[in-house]
Parts: C-alpha cells; structure tokens; sequence
C-alpha cells in the first residue's frame, strides 16, 4: 500500500489539509466560532461556480479566488449584522448561509445550461473528490498549507491573546480589528482549499473535530495546538487507510467518521481535573 | 409555472415560519441546520432495517435520531471549555458523514444522494403522485407540506404557551417547575420531524432558511409576539412567491432562487432597521 503513488497523494493532500486546517481551528474554537467554518463553506459556492463561469474551466486558482471572496464577503456580512442589530451570532449565521449557499445553486443551475463541456463534474467537484487527489493538487495545498502556518507562527502571540480575552487585548493595545481580520482570512483560505477536496459540509469536521478533541484532553494552550494536529493527522491517515482497503468508501467521510471515534475515545479519557470548577 | 410546485412551497413555507420561532428567539438557529444534516443515518439505517423508505419508517428513524443529536449535543455542551458552536459542528458533521457512508456503501440502494439531501429540487414534486387505489389525488408533495401547515399549527396552540416561556426566559422557566430540558427536547423532535419530511422536497438549506430567515427578519421590527408572527408568515409567503415567479422566468433552481430571494428580504429588513435606528437616535440628540 504504501509503494502505491495514489495512495501516497491522497494521503499527502489529506494530511495537509488536516494540517492547515486544524491548525487555525483551534483559534475558531477558542473564540466559539467553529460554525463559521461551515457557514464560509457554503457562501464560497457561488463565488466558485462564478470563477467557474468567467474562464469556463476547473482552474483550481481561479476557483480558489472567487470561493475566497464571496466567503469572506459572507464572513464579513455575518459580522455587520451582529454588530448593528440585536440578533445573535447564530441567526446571523443562517441568514447568511442559506442566502449565499441558495445564490450559489441558482448560478450552478446557469452554468449547467451553458454549452462548454466538463460541467456536469462541477457540483461532484463541491463534493468532493479526496481519492481523486493528484500531484498536482497536493503541490498547491503545500503552497497553501505553508502559507497558512507561516502567517499562523508569525502572529500566533496576538491571536492566542485575542482569542482568549480580546478585551483585554484591545487594552494592551493589540490591532484586534485587524486580526480578527487575519484570522477569518485564514480561515476562508483553509475552508476554500479543503472544500475540493471533501465537500461543502465535511471540511467543517477538520476544522472543528481537531480541536474539540484535542480541547478535552489538554491543558494549556500550546498542548491543545500540538494535540489539535495529531488528532487531525490520525484522522488523515485513518480516513486514507481505511478508504484504500474498502476503495468503495468515501475518503472524506472515512476521515470525519475516524474522526468522531477519535472524539468519543477522547470523551472518554477527559481531563476531568478541567471540569472540576464547574 | 406548476401550481402543485407554487402550492408545496407557499404551504412549506408557511408552516416553517410557525415552527421555527422559538429557534430564532431561543438563539439556536444553528440546531436547524445540526439537525438537518444530522437525520441523514437516522432515515438510512431505518432504510436499511425494513428495507424500504416509508413515511412511518422515516418519522421513527427522525425521532430516534433527533433525541440522539440533542443528547450529545448538550452533553458535549456541558463540558467545561467546549463551546456550543464546536459541540452542535462537531455533532453534526460526523452523523452527516456517517450518513453519506452508509449510502455509498451498504445502503446503496436508497434513493438518495448528497446532492438531493443538499440541493432538493422542488421542481420534482409533480412527479411524485400519491394515489388512492387508481384515483390521483394530487402530488404528493403538496399532500405533505399541506399536512405540516396543520402540524406546526397544532404545535403551536398546545405547546405555544410553554415554548415562548420556555424560549425567553429558561432560568425563569425552571423557577417556576417547567424543565427547559424536556421542553427544548420536545421541540427538537418536532423539528426533526418536520424536517425529515420536507427535506425531500426542496432540499435541507432551503429548510433551514424557511425555518429562520422570515422570523429573523420579521423580529427586526416587530415588538410582539403576534405581530412578529404574522409579519413572518406574510415575508415567507411574499418571498416565496417572488422567488418562484423569479426562477420561472429565468430558469434556474427554484430552491436556490427562494433561499436567495428570502435573504434579500432579509437585508432590506435590516437596512430599514438600521436607517430606522439612526434616526431614534438622532431624535433624541
């Protein structure tokens, strides 16, 4: 199995994808904004099917760009209307979702009329395709991979101190706008990557699974980091070596599935010393 | 344009705006969207157990797994340091992925696929008749949205009372003998049965916008429980229409069009809000 090149990618891609995207999960978390993950993977579809339209071809660049936008754009709007209404963070974040997501179904719809060739593997393509994984993908999320960690190292003091008290953040008087800023962008560049390759609702698992796992069992922050990106890379593994033995499985399902064991075995074996001052 | 499609929308709509308030004004909007993703094993294992898809079949398997899904959520909710965001994610994605293994593997024969669960296409509801003996009766879509109407209704007059206490002030709830727990468990089974039986139709993201965005609107600017009500209804069946009118002319998903038309209400709301807002203020300078 692991003479095989295929497997070798798929698991490369994978893992690299856990990778980056535990690794910002874990700011997500500390600032109880996991489910912004899934609403950024919806809102991207039409940004995508729009990249799609203008060049009329699966370029992962284009796609990549417009998907960032129109999630970051959804991110932003999510935002705008917490602050200038009393409505909360989780109907903001429906709102937001359905519109964007409906948006994007309507547009697929147009580009499926359109008379160039190779749509019909659009909407498979927002599933996602893990086993499908080439060289080539993985050399970009290993750009992109690298991108995020770089910027997650260079600012990691700030977003651990504006994750946990951004107030007192903003009295020391650390630019918190504008890594918050930083951070959705991180974020939406993690989500629009993995969302090729395991679809629109089960890149939120890399992004959330890593991190509540790893939140159970540790104790300070840089413990929750290292265990976020074990948990994810057992996931990545778990999920590619399992979907090679049974190839009619799913690789991205396999991993989320591997990844809510992982969760239950962590309930299990909880730090119960955390719960103690309930 | 089909007016068995026009009807199930106006009907599904409508009973949505009634079911999914107290979601809104207890702030889980989110639990919808949990929930929704989550029936997907729930109605496949029940699939795989009797081997067919019926609609008894599927209100057990919505039941079993909505109980479920709450349980856990509030479970892994009452951990210290877990936040509900990451507990009611975390929840959701692994049953949604069990869901698409259990179809992609032993279940394979169930006519399902992530694409319908994700999109629906409402504009399949005249296709599927639902006849007595050799008599057709209408499509059976709008059999089904037309009977939710009646159950949302239902929901309301009994549990209406209770929930809006229940919705507004647990803590207040509790101090009087009324359990939130059970109440908000109660609540999310009748969710999941509304949504196992509609999801079909048009697809779990337009549910879930059905279920919040009318009410979210609508709350923006009205200060009662009954106006709040009735204003929902009225934007529900207002941008539903809008957005079939509009997919029709165009030629585009209908399901797609709606959720986005009913966004677009949305954000006019809440400009009117603001606008509305910024002149209090001024008048009171």
């Amino acid at each position: 199995m692991f003479q095989e090149p295929n497997f070798l990618w798929v698991f490369a891609g994978s893992a690299l994808l856990a990778i980056s995207a535990s690794r910002v999960g874990v700011f997500v978390f500390l600032q109880n904004k996991s489910l912004s993950g899934d609403v950024i993977s919806h809102s991207l579809l039409p940004g995508m099917v729009i990249g799609y339209l203008l060049s009329g071809e699966k370029n992962f660049w284009l796609l990549f760009m417009g998907g960032f936008i129109t999630g970051y754009f959804a991110q932003i709007l999510t935002e705008k209307i917490i602050k200038i209404s009393f409505l909360k963070a989780d109907v903001a974040m429906a709102v937001v979702l359905t519109m964007f997501y409906g948006l994007g179904v309507v547009l697929l719809t147009v580009a499926e009329k359109l008379p160039y060739g190779n749509q019909a593997g659009l909407s498979a393509f927002l599933l996602g395709k893990a086993a499908a994984l080439t060289n080539l993908d993985v050399g970009m999320y290993a750009v992109l991979t690298a991108l995020i960690l770089a910027f997650v190292k260079w600012s990691e003091k700030a977003l651990i101190t504006v994750s946990f008290d951004s107030t007192y953040a903003k009295a020391i008087g650390l630019p918190v706008g504008r890594i918050n800023t930083l951070l959705t962008s991180l974020l939406t560049g993690a989500v629009v990557m993995g969302v090729q390759a395991v679809g629109v609702v089960l890149i939120s698992a890399l992004i959330i699974l890593p991190a509540l796992g790893s939140r159970l069992i540790s104790a300070s922050i840089r413990q929750m980091t290292s265990y976020a990106m074990a948990i994810s890379l057992l996931m990545s593994a778990g999920g590619t070596v399992i979907s090679y033995i049974y190839p009619k499985m799913p690789t991205g399902p396999i991993i989320v599935v591997v990844g809510g064991m992982l969760l239950i075995v962590l309930y299990l074996f909880r730090k119960k010393t955390n719960e103690k001052y309930e | 344009m089909d007016i068995e499609i026009f009807f199930t929308a106006i009907f599904l709509s409508v009973a949505a705006s009634i079911s999914g308030i107290y979601m809104v004004l207890s702030q889980k909007s989110m639990y919808g969207d949990a929930l929704s993703h989550s029936l997907l094993p729930g109605i496949v294992l029940v699939f795989l157990i009797t081997g067919e898809r019926s609609f008894f079949g599927s209100l057990i398997g919505a039941l079993f797994t909505g109980v479920l899904v709450s349980v856990l959520i509030r479970r892994l909710e009452g951990i210290k340091g877990i936040y509900s965001d990451a507990a009611i994610g975390g929840v959701f994605v692994v049953f949604f992925a069990l869901g698409i293994l259990l179809i992609s593997g032993p279940a394979e024969g169930v006519d399902l696929d992530q694409d319908c669960v994700l999109f629906g296409e409402i504009a399949f509801v005249p296709i599927d008749r639902w006849t007595i003996g050799d008599y057709d009766v209408g499509a059976r879509g709008v059999w089904i949205s037309l009977f939710l109407v009646l159950l949302a209704l239902t929901f309301h007059l009994v549990m209406g009372r209770v929930m809006k206490f229940v919705s507004f002030n647990s803590e207040f709830a509790r101090s009087r003998g009324v359990n939130p727990e059970i109440w908000n468990m109660i609540y999310h089974i009748f969710i999941s049965i509304f949504i196992v039986l509609s999801f079909e139709l048009v697809g779990v993201i337009l549910i879930l916008s059905f279920l919040v965005t009318p009410i979210a609107a609508s709350w923006l600017v009205s200060g009662n429980m009954k106006r709040l009500i009735f204003l929902s209804l009225t934007l529900a069946a207002a941008s539903t229409s809008t957005g079939l009118v509009a997919a029709d002319a165009l030629d585009v998903s209908i399901s797609g069009t709606i959720a986005f038309m009913q966004g677009v209400t949305f954000f006019v709301f809440l400009s009117y809000y603001s606008l509305a807002k910024k002149r209090s203020i001024r008048r009171l300078h």
